[in-house]
């Protein structure tokens, strides 16, 4: 790999332990997630699956530093029956360690104090493993746990919400499957606040319309359900909703601004994380890529309509490609914003919107930072929903001309826009032949991996990639439980600017919107990423097969540990029983191990590549 | 897009050197395929301290490597190198070393050469088994250990053929049918030795097959072509036929040989140790007076044509207490404490050298010491629990069991100790000659025992309900047994069942247990000086190698018959299960 470094972190961020690691647990006294207001801001714990509530992927701990990472070794190891992409990161509660897995989702509690023996092992009855394999899009994952009160929480893939005791392993109750036959199925992490535990709902590439559901922790009884698409009631919005932005503050913003009933099948799946801010109890989350990729079907046919500055004016398609922030006790939407107006390029929104305080013109903003998938970097106010700095593109993006921050709208590159018919596009183009596009960033500029941001560098740490990508959409039909893209190939892709490497590491500076170091990967590798307070970054490389720490200042590699797997999971870290800090991480690897020919370089991958599934824990040696 | 933001082309040139520095030192790309050297008999009757090169390392069968750079002193900072899953199925693999290859026989006929330093792949075999092994056999995926002479890595297959691959790119060599898998199906869960030459290895033999399929083959190994077998049930007119009394030569069966032979090259004799006939109550078979020859014997075959030496029975066994383990074979003097050994030769002269083959053949957990040139009993001595054998007349070595527990009818139920699933099992001791002990993982088992054509294991007429032996609530043990004495000079003991263990120069027993624990004990006291919880039964061989000087070891996890039953007595130890192979080195 190659690492470019960009000059030091100047202009650093200057960011705040926030008030959310603070006394924030006192307004929630009475709450279920009391215990968690506290455990979360609790440097040896590691509660919910991006560390805190503020999706940082953060541990304060210190005791591993660049310095003595060299001396990291493995303490314990724990094999994974399941042979399948493992995404979801393990929990740490006190003394014990829960880990899900992907379906058909066993979950077990691990002794700390006894290098991790199985303390219980909960295994979920699904009614139709087969059927619901073959309904989920896109890789039958899972990607975490919540725990609240003694309790845990998860999904298992046919939409069951699941409450376990987090002592015995006991179910205490559940809710029935979502509607996995036609594809709606649950493979995101649920969030616990307050008394609500919060699960979204996957499917959105084949036709299942977005939503979010709150069970009470205690009972199982569903609190509320609001859509993401559809009528003001559906979707929560009321005299609640103060979106930021003109094009929102109208009547039924999620559905006017679709064609006839299109929102029905648009849809804005909720498959990625939650984030929370206690102090403004609001729950944030982003919805997944607009449905069917083919925008006739969800506009006037054949007709885009953009302002002068190619920012989309009819037809955006609220609320998939969206951030949205809801009212974390009543579900009410408070504001919303359309990241990707009326996407027709994938670009699902689904990673975690990062809480921060930043200082931004003198003054301090609550903001929610993101890498977005369309290869833009937003900084929003995270009470209101405005955009505080001009977005800016930290991968490449030729379809976006940048932001309006008048208007908040994403500007497009008209060229970009997808027609099904010829005459409709030249309508607009003149000269084109034909109706395939081509773009950059193809269908991400990132994913779901969760990004980690460092408080001692202000910076947010991401996995990127620089992928274009070509398509023609077409003509189909809808049905239930198929995908419902409707598009094709657009031929050969044009080459990335950076085409020489797939994927990056970066570091982003929030607050000067720039990219202050970033590492090339010239073979894909695009896991999450997990910071420390000992100025580290742990990110596994499926390029080499080798999970990697990074000096999280200057981009440099400072440790590495082979396992041969991929790496679909974060790193956590938490303080053992003993006092010591620990690093754990589930590495995992569907491949088999393939056949190597002999006239194969000693690096190439074949070589390295291991299937399997592991739990890796490591400590320094004592 | 804004490329001008971060990047300037001379950082980017620089940080592509950088970068190549960086690929190249996490794949240190090991010896290449002109640089292998073959390797001789000569180095496998005296391998490199370095290397592996078999399944106990040497054909004494000890289970000892020299390297001392791993010490009781530094063991404490062992860490994990690498890892790396293997193919899924019973997993009991040893690796072999050589040269910074370990070669990994993974489940189903699976070979791996592996980079030793950096657990990278070079070449993986993977065998095109029949669809319907599994209609005619009970142990398709074990693959045990494999063999390494001149370029080739040899092996037997699940199909029961003895195949040959390119130790430089995984390509098959030769490969010989042994037996037929549909008319004399045999289990071919071990590998091969390489005696002079001369691939030889053994079986189970399932008793449809008839005495036929019970051999021990001899191959070529340059060749594959067949230089002799030798079956190990007497037929008519053959020195023990009478020992069957009355069965027809066709019904006798299942006497198979399903561990790893040891060999001694200069007196060119091959030692292989059998298993309990089919059914096992003798009452079933004609009798209890007769002995049914050779089960539960340890035989010494002529090197150059597979005929019997000399043989001893160490059991009639009528409780599938089979004795096909490893035979260790030492020069020591031999002066057993009679305070210590139950069964002593009188001719014994205390003080004096002999040539013994020793060790804990089968599953009773006796120890037993015979002159390896004549076959001369010379002394043994029970360690776990046991009621099977009352007496062993030392003068003669004549094994008396105890009639108490000796089935005599259908629907009778007696305590038997060991159970069949071992005091003593497939999990291998080793030997050390720096304090000629050996030391063995061992088991505190017994079973309610019911001789039965109903239920339970209708290949053996018996059901059983294993239990933790009487008076102890502890499984798993290390047994230090002096090869001099017979002492045991001490016992390491938990609730998990203990499994194979590796002694090395630096003064350590490393070995695992069911519950995914690995560990280094002390050679002299059995104190635990390092351990590691792997997370899954550790199921396989541990060994050790160097490369470059820096000393490794090496241990693989999974599942096994020998250990999920000793688990099941255990039941509040639930490790998770996986296949993987771990290595170990000093930082």
């Amino acid at each position: 790999m190659r690492r470019h470094r960009c000059g030091s972190a100047g202009g650093r961020a200057t960011a705040f332990l926030l008030l959310l690691l603070g006394g924030a647990g006192i307004a929630h006294a009475q709450e279920a997630d009391a215990d968690l207001v506290s455990l979360q801001a609790d440097p040896a714990q590691w509660v919910m699956p991006n560390g805190n509530y503020a999706a940082w992927n953060y541990s304060p701990l210190d005791q591993i530093t660049v310095e003595n990472v060299g001396d990291l070794a493995v303490a314990w190891t724990l094999p994974l029956p399941i042979l399948d992409s493992h995404q979801a990161a393990p929990l740490v509660v006190g003394d014990t360690m829960y880990i899900v897995t992907p379906k058909p989702n066993h979950v077990y509690a691990l002794d700390l104090a006894r290098d991790g023996v199985i303390r219980w092992e909960f295994r979920a009855e699904l009614e139709d493993l087969e059927l619901v394999t073959e309904r989920a899009c896109c890789g039958a994952q899972t990607r975490g746990l919540a725990y609240a009160g003694g309790k845990l929480f998860f999904n298992t893939l046919d939409g069951q919400a699941v409450a376990l005791d987090a002592a015995t392993g006991e179910m205490l109750w559940r809710d029935d499957p979502t509607d996995y036959p036609v594809s709606e199925v649950r493979t995101g992490a649920p969030l616990v606040a307050g008394r609500n535990v919060i699960f979204g709902v996957s499917g959105g590439d084949r036709g299942v319309r977005g939503h979010v559901t709150a069970y009470d922790v205690d009972t199982g009884e569903v609190r509320w359900r609001y859509h993401n698409l559809g009528p003001d009631e559906d979707v929560g919005i009321g005299p609640r909703f103060r979106p930021f932005y003109a094009d929102d503050r109208i009547p039924n913003p999620a559905l006017d601004s679709w064609f006839g009933d299109s929102w029905r099948l648009g849809g804005g799946a909720v498959w990625g994380w939650f984030s929370h801010d206690p102090e403004l109890n609001y729950v944030y989350y982003g919805t997944g890529n607009c449905g069917p990729w083919n925008p006739d079907y969800r506009r006037e046919w054949g007709v885009i309509e953009l302002d002068e500055h190619g920012g989309v004016a009819a037809y955006r398609n609220n609320y998939c490609a969206s951030v949205l922030a809801r009212d974390a006790t009543t579900g009410e939407l408070a504001w919303a914003y359309n990241v990707t107006p009326q996407d027709q390029w994938d670009l699902d929104e689904v990673s975690a919107g990062v809480l921060v305080d930043l200082e931004l013109g003198g003054e301090t903003r609550r903001a929610m930072i993101r890498a977005s998938r369309n290869g833009y970097f937003y900084v929003l106010d995270r009470a209101t929903g405005e955009l505080l700095v001009e977005p800016w593109a930290f991968a490449p993006n030729d379809f976006m001309l940048g932001v309006d921050m008048e208007t908040g709208r994403a500007r497009y590159d008209i060229e970009k826009i997808n027609f099904t018919d010829l005459e409709d596009r030249r309508r607009y183009l003149p000269d084109v032949q034909s109706t395939a596009v081509a773009w950059c960033p193809g269908i991400w500029a990132r994913n779901w991996q969760n990004d980690a941001y460092s408080p001692r560098t202000g910076l947010l740490y991401s996995a990127t990639s620089n992928r274009c990508g070509a398509m023609r959409v077409v003509e189909g039909e809808f049905v239930p439980g198929e995908r419902y893209n409707l598009r094709a190939s657009g031929g050969p892709p044009e080459r990335s600017p950076r085409g020489d490497h797939i994927d990056e590491l970066q570091a982003n500076d929030p607050v000067s919107g720039r990219t202050v170091w970033r590492v090339e990967w010239p073979t894909g590798n695009n896991s999450p990423v997990m910071a420390t307070a000992g100025d580290l970054l742990f990110q596994g490389g499926a390029d080499q097969g080798v999970l990697r720490a990074f000096d999280a200042r200057t981009g440099d590699i400072v440790w590495t540990f082979r396992t041969g797997t991929g790496f679909q999971s974060s790193a956590i870290s938490y303080l053992g029983p003993d006092g010591r800090q620990y690093l754990a991480i589930v590495a995992s690897s569907r491949a088999a191990d393939p056949h190597v020919a002999l006239d194969v370089a000693p690096d190439a991958a074949s070589r390295f590549r291991r299937a399997g599934t592991m739990l890796y824990v490591f400590a320094l040696r004592e | 897009m804004r490329a001008s933001r971060s990047t300037t082309s001379r950082i980017g040139l620089a940080a592509l050197l950088c970068g190549v520095l960086v690929a190249a030192s996490e794949t240190p790309g090991r010896a290449q395929d002109a640089d292998f050297v073959p390797v001789t008999d000569a180095m496998l009757q005296d391998p490199d301290p370095a290397d592996w090169l078999m399944w106990r390392r040497t054909l004494d069968g000890w289970g000892y490597s020299p390297l001392d750079s791993i010490t009781r002193e530094n063991v404490g900072d062992l860490r994990m190198v690498w890892t790396r899953a293997m193919q899924a199925g019973t997993q009991e693999g040893t690796p072999l070393a050589y040269d910074g290859v370990l070669y990994m026989p993974n489940p189903y006929d699976v070979i791996q050469a592996i980079d030793a330093v950096t657990g990278d792949l070079r070449w993986e075999y993977r065998r095109d088994l029949p669809d319907d092994l599994d209609d005619y056999l009970f142990a398709v995926a074990t693959n045990r250990n494999i063999a390494i002479h001149g370029n080739l890595i040899i092996d037997n297959s699940a199909d029961d053929y003895v195949y040959a691959l390119d130790a430089t790119t995984g390509e098959l060599a030769w490969e010989t049918e042994i037996l037929d898998y549909r008319t004399h199906p045999a289990n071919q869960t071990s590998g091969p030795i390489v005696a002079n030459g001369r691939v030889v290895s053994g079986r189970s033999c399932m008793p449809q097959g008839g005495p036929e399929a019970c051999v021990i083959t001899a191959h070529d190994a340059a060749t594959g072509a067949e230089l002799w077998r030798r079956r190990l049930i007497p037929g008519p007119g053959e020195p023990g036929d009478e020992t069957w009394g009355a069965v027809p030569f066709e019904q006798r069966a299942h006497v198979g040989s399903w561990m790893v032979p040891s060999y001694d090259p200069e007196l060119d004799l091959v030692y292989v140790g059998t298993s309990v006939t089919s059914p096992a109550p003798k009452f079933l078979l004609g009798g209890t007076a007769n002995t049914h020859l050779y089960h539960n014997s340890t035989l010494a075959l002529d090197g150059a044509t597979g005929e019997i030496r000399w043989y001893y029975q160490h059991l009639n066994d009528h409780w599938d207490l089979d004795h096909p383990f490893e035979r260790i074979l030492v020069d020591t003097a031999v002066a057993p404490d009679p305070a210590a050994v139950s069964w002593i030769n009188p001719r014994i002269v205390p003080g004096e050298v002999r040539r013994v083959l020793t060790g804990i053949p089968g599953k009773t957990g006796v120890v037993y010491t015979l002159d390896r040139e004549t076959g001369e009993f010379l002394r043994a001595t029970p360690t776990v629990t046991q009621n099977v054998i009352s007496d062993i007349d030392g003068a003669t070595g004549e094994v008396s069991e105890n009639a108490e527990v000796v089935f005599s009818s259908l629907g009778q139920e007696v305590l038997a100790c060991p159970t069949w699933i071992g005091g003593k099992d497939r999990e291998a001791g080793a030997y050390s000659p720096l304090t000629n002990t050996m030391y063995f993982p061992l088991r505190n088992v017994c079973a309610r025992m019911l001789a039965t054509r109903e239920g339970g294991l209708a290949i053996y007429a018996l059901a059983v309900r294993n239990q933790i032996a009487p008076g102890t609530d502890q499984v798993g043990t290390v047994q230090a047994i002096s090869a001099e004495t017979g002492e045991i000079t001490w016992v390491y003991e938990q609730r998990a069942v203990t499994t194979s263990l590796v002694a090395t120069g630096g003064g350590l027993v490393f070995g695992g247990d069911g519950s995914g624990r690995f560990r280094a004990l002390d050679h002299e006291t059995g104190e635990v000086l390092w351990e590691i919880n792997l997370g899954s039964p550790v199921t396989g061989f541990p060994i050790t190698y160097a490369v470059d000087g820096r000393q490794y070891v090496a241990i693989s996890t999974g599942t096994a018959a020998t250990v999920s039953g000793h688990m099941l007595l255990t039941p509040e130890l639930r490790p998770s299960v996986g296949n993987n192979l771990f290595v170990f080195g000093l930082p």
